[in-house]
């Protein structure tokens, strides 16, 4: 006698619910890092990776810890409390997901929205205003916790949360709940490994202490930055984003844009580890004279300033950083007359700096400069996050120019001679001059000298021609391009009689 | 190679020397090829396999050819307190340089050390000069200059301390200090002399010695000038810039001119273009040997005087991005090579080195390519010279060989 397709469909149902229950009446989101568990343990024996292996061997401690929490408790609960524990349980599966990927404030931020859900919970079942104050409470947490970007993980999580919301305070069956929580548990799980955008792909050295100072905001022209670096255009300018981040390594394509621009260090799949051969490092000390020289730079594309900057940052002198303590970052240096410490870490984070005579100042992409003033012996200044209730509804945010994502016109280094000779400067009055540069548009550029308008000669996307005024002082002047809006630095010549 | 190898050998016999020991391999801060266990060892053997007899390596507290450049940790476990060049030089991978018998020329790129707080790092050449410094150069230039002495003094070799592009930090020092110019020429010539105060001072002490220990100072630009641009200090055609040839080397001693041929060699400096013919690297490189001669007639020491007559200027580094040059229409990298040693032999240089034994990694536009290995360690295919050799290792080890 066979069973007809409906029955056979009962019956691998009841199965898997056999299966999952394991007859011993445990939370079933155990079934989620089991699944994830035996999964690593296979790849393992398959010779794949180690990093399957510790997520599976971090699952399995979960599993028994869960265990023991669950005997203990599993009397008194209610049910919503116990479906609560159970959504609760996949916090530890998450952690070694996203502990995995480096990204524990994806994983503060997932942490929070049980908070919330409680307090919903809690307020529907006996409302109070004391339980009604704690909603806005956890909403205000999640926004300030949010991640930097969102990666696939995130959408699956914020559908998982909901649809565990509704479970919780709808009525529902015990079972529906329990098949939710681990089919959810196993998807998230799964997803944050495999997930298409790696991060961080940008091996940013700053990264570690801005979490730490829940400073989870990155600038918003570094956080472009990151996704210029992350897309697959423009090789050139991500360049000179690693530089001026302090990176020392990108992992990308391997075949991406990267692929002609640095070695790739080490292959994964498709994936390359591409390595900057001189690191600028995550502290270093710098000029201050060069720091009074520089200006803001206006977007990811603005070339112009971001080389000046790189040449200001780029190049390493040492000292000694040290993390004595959660949150706390120590510097020793024995510093020139004329020398400042740029640290990589976000200007916004809520920082006390000790000794209080050291100033904080901003650098052109939101980095953070220390200045102890003119001194030529060692100093020892403690950088320290220390958020207050203040400074988590309000970060400081005391630069926020707009970001101009748009190409900025640039004018070569050497790319100002007389339009005949190819000489460089100085040139006399009423000299026909070349402009060689970049980004320029075909017509309708604007020349400038010393600010007035200058007539064109002639135009198109790499030069400019122009004449200079027959009664054109001697001595200092400048010349700016504009092109849609947009204008290059001022290029200095000198005028002789 | 033929033409190579008539002009090598005419320039060494005028000099006395076999041309084979005037020529060697450069190996700057770069990564281990794999598989091996430091780069410097490597970088050594593949010299001498070659059949040349001069070796270049930078000795200082950045890089230990073993770990990357600044990595923390470097030079671990085997110098107890400061790193310093004689510390380092104790070294056996480094010691082994000057062990090696095949190798009768070698060439330091040498730093003092001084810890800013950071560990060891190479003396601080943007700060103004002070008496710390000054004893730092006496101290341990005067401890390399010993240790060279009593462990080699009887070897008959020679030794040179040179600096690394003295443009090259004119302009860190220009752009650090936003145009000091006097603040960049003072602490170039204070730390120059310093150092050839110490390396003379200690040959004064070792007459007897066979060992040979001469110092170097090293230019790179002489046509161009660095100068501030775009909001930077560059290398630029503006005329109104400097060099170290101008700034600095008429108020120095040395025995010797070291010069980084890149703008004689490579292109034109008036037009920066690449694809000019390999036949007129051959003018504009002696143009330039001539005119850095004659720029540092005032300063270069009598024992310089002495072993080199006027032919004082070596080249320090040379080399062409394979990427850039392989494959231009008028020839490749081999011709112009073949052009550059000619010329600097022919006109008397007294040592050659190519720029560089392994290539370093690739950063994106610059120009790559400049080792006579890769980074596995394989000489990399160019495109054939006249005499039918194909890459630079395989032309210039037939060289030696004659």
């Amino acid at each position: 006698m066979t069973a007809a397709p409906a029955a056979k469909l009962a019956l691998a149902g009841q199965a898997v619910e056999r299966w999952l229950d394991l007859g011993l009446f445990a939370p079933h989101a155990v079934a989620a890092p089991l699944t994830v568990a035996a999964a690593g343990g296979l790849s393992r024996l398959a010779g794949w990776d180690g990093q399957a292996s510790l997520l599976a061997l971090s699952s399995l401690a979960w599993m028994a810890a869960t265990l023991a929490v669950y005997s203990l408790a599993r009397a008194p609960l209610g049910r919503s409390a116990w479906q609560a524990a159970a959504v609760a349980a996949f916090l530890p599966t998450w952690s070694v997901a996203v502990g995995l990927r480096g990204e524990p404030d994806r994983l503060v931020f997932w942490a929070l929205p049980p908070l919330l859900v409680l307090a919903v919970d809690a307020f529907r079942r006996k409302p109070t205003w004391l339980r009604a104050s704690a909603i806005p409470l956890a909403v205000v947490a999640l926004v300030l916790a949010r991640p930097g970007r969102w990666i696939l993980f995130d959408a699956l999580a914020a559908a998982g949360w909901a649809a565990v919301a509704w479970l919780i305070v709808s009525p529902s069956t015990r079972r529906d709940a329990r098949l939710a929580a681990a089919g959810l548990g196993a998807i998230l799980a799964g997803a944050i490994l495999g997930s298409g955008a790696q991060q961080p792909s940008t091996q940013d050295r700053a990264r570690p202490f801005e979490r730490l100072a829940l400073s989870l905001e990155l600038s918003p022209l570094r956080r472009s930055a990151r996704d210029l670096i992350d897309s697959p255009f423009h090789p050139e300018e991500s360049l000179l984003w690693l530089r001026a981040l302090g990176s020392d390594a990108v992992t990308a394509d391997r075949y991406g844009k990267f692929h002609r621009e640095l070695d790739c260090l080490t292959t994964r799949d498709e994936q390359c580890v591409f390595v900057l051969s001189a690191p600028a490092g995550e502290a270093v000390v710098v000029s201050r004279p060069g720091f009074e020289g520089l200006r803001p730079v206006r977007g990811p594309l603005d070339v112009e300033r971001l080389e000046r900057y790189i040449a200001w940052a780029g190049r390493p002198e040492l000292l000694t950083l040290e993390r004595p303590e959660r949150g706390r970052l120590t510097i020793r240096a024995d510093l020139g007359p004329d020398s400042v410490i740029l640290v990589r870490q976000d200007f916004s984070g809520p920082w006390t700096v000790e000794p209080a005579s050291v100033t904080l100042h901003e650098d052109p992409i939101g980095y953070l400069v220390l200045d102890p003033g003119q001194t030529d012996a060692p100093v020892e200044v403690s950088l320290i996050a220390q958020p207050n209730a203040l400074s988590l509804l309000a970060p400081p945010q005391l630069r926020r120019d707009p970001i101009d994502m748009g190409e900025f016109p640039v004018l070569r280094a050497e790319g100002l001679v007389d339009a005949q000779s190819f000489a460089g400067p100085p040139f006399r009055p009423g000299a026909y001059l070349s402009l060689f540069g970049s980004r320029f548009e075909p017509e309708g550029n604007d020349v400038a000298l010393d600010g007035a308008p200058l007539e064109k000669l002639y135009e198109s996307r790499t030069q400019i021609n122009v004449r200079l005024p027959q009664d054109l002082s001697a001595g200092s002047h400048e010349l700016t391009v504009t092109s849609r809006g947009r204008a290059t630095e001022p290029y200095p010549f000198e005028v002789t009689p | 190679m033929r033409l190579l190898a008539v002009g090598l050998l005419a320039a060494a016999l005028a000099w006395g020397q076999l041309p084979a020991d005037r020529l060697g391999l450069y190996q700057w801060v770069s990564v281990p090829p794999s598989g091996d266990a430091d780069l410097l060892t490597a970088a050594r053997l593949e010299t001498t396999e070659l059949g040349l007899g001069a070796f270049r390596l930078y000795l200082g507290a950045r890089f230990d050819y073993r770990r990357p450049y600044l990595a923390p940790g470097r030079f671990g476990g085997e110098i107890d307190g400061p790193v310093t060049p004689a510390a380092i030089l104790g070294l056996p991978r480094y010691a082994a340089v000057l062990d090696d018998p095949k190798l009768s020329t070698v060439m330091l790129t040498v730093y003092e050390s001084r810890n800013y707080g950071g560990g060891s790092d190479d003396l601080n050449l943007l700060r103004p000069w002070s008496s710390t410094d000054q004893q730092a150069v006496r101290d341990q230039i005067g401890a390399l200059c010993e240790l060279l002495y009593s462990r080699w003094g009887q070897a008959p070799k020679t030794v040179i301390l040179a600096n690394h592009e003295a443009d090259e930090k004119l302009m860190e020092i220009l752009q650090h200090t936003r145009g000091d110019l006097d603040r960049a020429r003072a602490n170039l010539v204070a730390w120059t002399l310093a150092r050839q105060a110490a390396v003379e001072s200690a040959r004064a002490a070792h007459p007897e010695a066979r060992l040979r220990v001469l110092t170097a100072f090293e230019v790179s630009i002489l046509n161009l000038r660095v100068a501030s641009t775009a909001g930077r200090y560059q290398k630029t055609r503006l005329v109104h810039g400097v060099t170290a040839l101008a700034e600095v080397v008429p108020h120095i001693r040395t025995d010797l001119i070291s010069y980084s041929s890149y703008e004689s060699v490579n292109s034109p400096y008036e037009t920066l273009d690449a694809s000019a013919p390999p036949e007129a690297i051959a003018g504009r490189l002696e143009r330039d040997l001539d005119r850095i001669r004659e720029a540092a007639a005032g300063s270069v020491s009598p024992y310089g005087r002495e072993l080199f007559g006027d032919r004082y200027v070596m080249l320090g580094e040379l080399g062409f991005a394979r990427e850039k040059f392989d494959s231009l229409p008028s020839g490749g990298v081999l011709p112009r090579l073949h052009q550059a040693l000619q010329t600097a032999f022919a006109w008397g240089s007294p040592y050659v080195v190519l720029w560089q034994a392994f290539d370093s990694p690739r950063l994106g536009a610059e120009g790559w390519g400049y080792g006579v290995f890769d980074r596995e360690g394989r000489p990399p295919a160019l495109n054939p010279f006249s005499t039918g050799c194909d890459s630079v290792a395989v032309c210039l080890k037939t060289w030696a060989a004659r």
